[in-house]
């Protein structure tokens, strides 16, 4: 289940575009849930590590982190103007849809009693594909996990995972706090490993 | 097309400066409230009803949950008031992305930035499953619901599809489902 493709190339910057153009679109509650593979298995251009650390990063910065991944990947390929490229395709497009319905103030859970129900039903699946993107970075750590003391890593570095779920979840601690406790915690642990 | 005043629009400016600095990806839903707070009862600028519309639509429409941000704007201040809140939401997280992103790929040989990225990993999985249960809690979740997020999490899991498929799949179960 890990992709373990080289990276096919530089994207041009019209390619870049596009496939964040039609990422968005086709997000449905959420974009960041099928960033992975349009990247990754689709267009080739991040390998599975490469897209975990660079969501990874956008995660632990202000900002949507689609909009982070977005920027980083454009600025990456075809520099500060390939990252306001990206953004502005990422984001315009869809805009102008989510403009059309707010002024036609299309009342669609009125006009057809079932969409509702079919609205609830495609977040569900999204909250699922971010569950499954979890899944896939969890996979990354847990093959990279090597040496006599393995297991013992692994059981640590998903303690660190469920830890992070528990404190914002169960105990509702605010966001940069609960980052900066398990980052601090997760890199003396990572540190242990090295030494 | 009249242009918003100057005013209107350098509160609209910091106000989403603000918010795209303290919104993290995992918790823009929890921001929601602070923008009701700021947009509907402080500055007047959306009714309670137009601001639940915004939020509806930005769950309907496709592309990512920020887009409510120029939303907001278009209804302060028309087109203008849109680009301007977009902009104002996305420049500065985008040049620190930017600048960080640089970072980090430059110093692939420096020990500290690979033990941060790898540390970084095992909370990002956390991150991603709080994200979930995070959008999980935000809609309906009746039974139904939780088995449509169980089946795709698993499913896409192990066979890497179109993730349109899912949704596709997952909105003719709900269609078929409803009571």
């Amino acid at each position: 289940m890990n992709s373990t493709r080289r990276p096919s190339g530089q994207p041009k910057l019209a390619e870049l575009a596009l496939a964040f153009m039609v990422l968005s679109l086709s997000g449905f509650g959420g974009v960041g849930a099928q960033a992975r593979y349009h990247l990754v298995t689709l267009r080739g251009w991040l390998t599975d590590r490469e897209f975990a650390d660079a969501f990874g990063l956008s995660q632990i910065l202000p900002g949507a982190n689609i909009a982070n991944v977005c920027v980083m990947v454009g600025d990456r390929f075809a520099g500060p103007v390939g990252a306001v490229v990206c953004l502005a395709a990422l984001c315009l497009p869809s805009l102008v849809i989510a403009v059309g319905l707010m002024l036609g103030a299309i009342e669609l859970t009125a006009a057809v009693p079932r969409f509702a129900a079919v609205e609830a039903a495609i977040t569900a699946a999204t909250v699922g594909l971010i569950l499954a993107n979890g899944l896939r970075v969890a996979a990354v750590v847990w093959t990279r996990a090597r040496g006599a003391y393995a297991p013992l890593l692994r059981i640590a570095r998903l303690s660190i995972s469920l830890a992070t779920l528990v404190l914002i979840v169960v105990f509702r601690l605010s966001l940069p706090l609960a980052i900066v406790t398990m980052l601090a915690l997760s890199v003396l642990l990572e540190r242990r490993v090295r030494a | 097309m009249t242009l918003p005043d100057p005013a209107t629009l350098a509160q609209l400016v910091w106000r989403c400066v603000y918010f795209s600095l303290v919104s993290f990806g995992a918790g823009f839903a929890i921001t929601i409230p602070q923008i009701h707070a700021q947009f509907v009862n402080e500055l007047h600028w959306l009714t309670d009803q137009q601001f639940t519309e915004i939020v509806a639509v930005a769950q309907a429409a496709p592309g990512p949950n920020f887009q409510m941000i120029p939303l907001i704007g278009w209804r302060a201040g028309g087109p203008v008031g849109a680009i301007v809140a977009l902009t104002s939401f996305a420049a500065a997280p985008a040049l620190l992305a930017i600048l960080v992103g640089r970072a980090v790929r430059n110093a692939t040989e420096n020990r500290v930035v690979v033990l941060v990225q790898r540390a970084l990993r095992s909370v990002s999985a956390g991150l991603w499953f709080a994200s979930g249960v995070g959008l999980g809690r935000a809609v309906d979740h009746r039974p139904v619901q939780l088995i449509i997020s169980a089946a795709v999490a698993l499913l896409s899991t192990f066979f890497d599809v179109n993730p349109l498929w899912w949704l596709l799949g997952a909105g003719i179960a709900g269609a078929l489902f409803v009571s």
